[in-house]
């Protein structure tokens, strides 16, 4: 009954046991980092309600903030243009770098340029486009779309790495060491950096107060790439605007704590006026940011800082993978941006989550991730996936028996779960319970003995 | 219609309520402050990778392990909680000198540690200068199966030398 597309994905995914186990706790690993760092900050809370406020502030003042950053970055001597969908935005870039005759283009990760799909469509115009993150250039080599939107390659084994750079770089055969590896793949990106016609980034953050967009990257692919040729880009979604420096005192503080479990990223580089001699062009993007606020229940989404919290912590996520979701975004988040930008295709996402409301703990931003997810599910009545997660929830919740029994012959719990369609819960194990009786039945008995 | 008229039209009526911009000055009083500031900075420069060392009578080739392609900078302040050093624009070098070389060498004055990055904005203010950049230690990548490794695309070797 009311298997889902997730969940037949995550079927598919879990074949593979002992990749899905590495998965999981590769994962964990990174959550026990995010963990260990944030308690080394005794203000931790603070700085989450504190950065929960002011995305509320800014989203809710975005004419005013966008307006102030557009004109400070007008002065600084960037030139500011508009796209309201993900085809302006397309065209925009293809329209700079066609203009400026580039050929070799080279980018940073964006998580805007695979929502507005810029590789394929610059490709078409015969454009080389590279990227530059290792993650996203393993993935882009081996032609596939990323698994997480911090960590893209985090599903791919060295093994596989060796080899594809054994094809692409000519690398020694059989050596899959990481070291070498990304040494590798240093040299032979320092080709492509060095002769880039263009460099784009994205964008963590866009300061209305200094018209500056900040970029945080570990590596320093975005730094070595607009450093170097006449043409910078920087695209970001105007849920990027914070309102000035002093907010970025507090982003800072939790982006990369969050994200990888480090107390801040290696290079936080904030740009505003054209490297000497060279064209600095920004794009604000909306494509659909503004549907979002408009929705009631779902506007707070916009809080989100992309920092990848709700899929190292997500069970769910950990253990169906990236490719399980339909969205390109996986995770908590990304079963959220989904129903709001196709609710119809990505619908079979919202099976994916046990409303554990383990990623809205761990939101930096305060995102009421597992409380939407919820909503959806109420709002969605119509759906097959909404009739399948509330008929199996109702058939067990719904029946004393059949709830007593699922948890009093564990491991069975898990079984329900497969029993109704969830398939993530395939392969899992059921935690030991204290006692081996069900509260209902422990209450009960002490009702007796009264 | 402009496509800015376009969004600006369609975030005016969106209707979303107004949030109140917050006051964030408990918060930064009450943020994290060290009895050493030095002593944490060194520590945390130590943990992201880099190294620490005096700037007077400094062995590069010592402390870069003999690498020669090296240069060395001038940092404004470093910040005791994460390690970073805030760079300006370099003066009369190309920008890429902070990421092409295989070691960087960043002078600093060792007093100018601040405690957190709250205390970095504050000192920077609300204006830019057109470009700027914390870097904190080498440039790094966990990209293949979380495996820690220097040396990505920027510096491999960071060293903050303290004046």
């Amino acid at each position: 009954m009311g298997n889902t597309k997730h969940s037949k994905a995550a079927a598919k995914y879990l074949k593979d046991s002992a990749k899905v186990d590495w998965q999981d706790e590769t994962l964990w690993l990174v959550r026990g980092k995010r963990d260990r760092l944030s308690k080394q900050i005794p203000e931790w809370e603070q700085l989450r309600d504190a950065a929960s406020a002011l995305k509320l502030y800014s989203n809710s003042h975005l004419p005013e903030l966008l307006e102030q950053f557009e004109a400070n970055a007008t002065a600084n001597g960037a030139i500011v243009h508009w796209a309201k969908d993900a085809e302006e935005y397309r065209s925009i870039i293809g329209g700079l770098l066609t203009a400026h005759g580039v050929k070799h283009f080279v980018k940073s990760k964006s998580m805007l340029s695979e929502e507005c799909e810029l590789v394929p469509y610059l490709e078409n115009l015969g454009i080389e486009a590279v990227e530059t993150d290792l993650g996203e250039r393993i993935i882009q080599l081996m032609g596939l779309k990323p698994s997480h939107i911090v960590l893209p390659a985090v599903h791919i084994k060295r093994q596989e790495v060796g080899r594809l750079f054994e094809k692409e770089m000519g690398t020694e055969p059989g050596n899959c060491d990481p070291t070498y590896l990304t040494h590798a793949a240093r040299r032979n990106l320092r080709e492509k950096f060095l002769g880039a016609d263009a460099a784009m980034t994205g964008a963590n953050f866009a300061v209305a107060s200094t018209g500056e967009v900040v970029v945080c990257t570990n590596e320093g692919n975005a730094d070595m790439g607009t450093s170097i040729p006449k043409l910078q880009i920087a695209a970001f979604g105007i849920d990027k605007i914070v309102p000035d420096r002093e907010s970025l005192g507090v982003f800072t503080r939790l982006l990369a704590r969050t994200a990888t479990g480090q107390p801040v990223t290696t290079y936080t580089t904030h740009y505003s006026a054209p490297r000497e001699g060279s064209e600095f062009h920004i794009i604000i993007v909306d494509n659909g940011r503004s549907r979002i606020l408009a929705d009631r229940e779902h506007f707070k989404l916009l809080n989100c800082i992309r920092c990848g919290g709700c899929m190292n912590t997500c069970p769910v996520y950990r253990r169906s993978g990236g490719y399980s979701y339909s969205h390109f975004i996986p995770g908590p988040v990304g079963i959220n941006l989904g129903m709001e930008s196709d609710p119809e295709r990505h619908k079979g996402n919202l099976a994916a989550c046990t409303l554990c409301h383990s990623c809205s703990m761990v939101c930096p931003a305060k995102v009421d991730l597992a409380d939407q997810i919820y909503r959806w599910r109420q709002q969605w009545h119509s759906s097959a996936t909404k009739k399948a997660v509330s008929d199996g929830m109702s058939l067990v919740m719904g029946s004393p028996w059949m709830l007593n029994t699922g948890l009093s012959v564990a491991p069975g719990g898990m079984k329900v779960l497969s029993a109704l369609g969830l398939d993530w819960g395939k392969g899992r194990q059921m935690p030991q319970f204290a006692s081996q009786k069900s509260l209902n039945k422990m209450m009960k008995e002490e009702k007796d003995e009264q | 219609m402009s496509s800015k008229e376009t969004i600006m039209a369609a975030l005016r009526s969106a209707g979303a309520q107004a949030y109140e911009k917050p006051d964030l000055s408990a918060l930064k009083q009450g943020s994290i402050h060290y009895e050493d500031k030095l002593e944490q900075f060194r520590a945390a420069v130590t943990a992201s990778g880099g190294k620490v060392a005096d700037y007077e009578g400094a062995d590069l080739e010592t402390l870069f392990s003999g690498e020669k392609d090296l240069v060395v900078v001038e940092g404004v302040f470093g910040v005791a909680e994460n390690g970073c050093v805030w760079l300006n624009e370099p003066v009369g070098r190309p920008r890429v000198d902070y990421f092409i070389h295989e070691a960087l060498a960043i002078v600093l004055d060792r007093n100018e540690i601040v405690d957190n990055m709250h205390e970095a904005y504050a000192r920077l203010g609300e204006k830019n200068e057109g470009y700027g950049i914390f870097i904190s230690g080498p440039s790094k990548t966990a990209d293949i199966e979380q495996s820690l490794v220097f040396g990505a695309h920027g510096s491999r070797m960071v060293a903050i030398l303290l004046k």
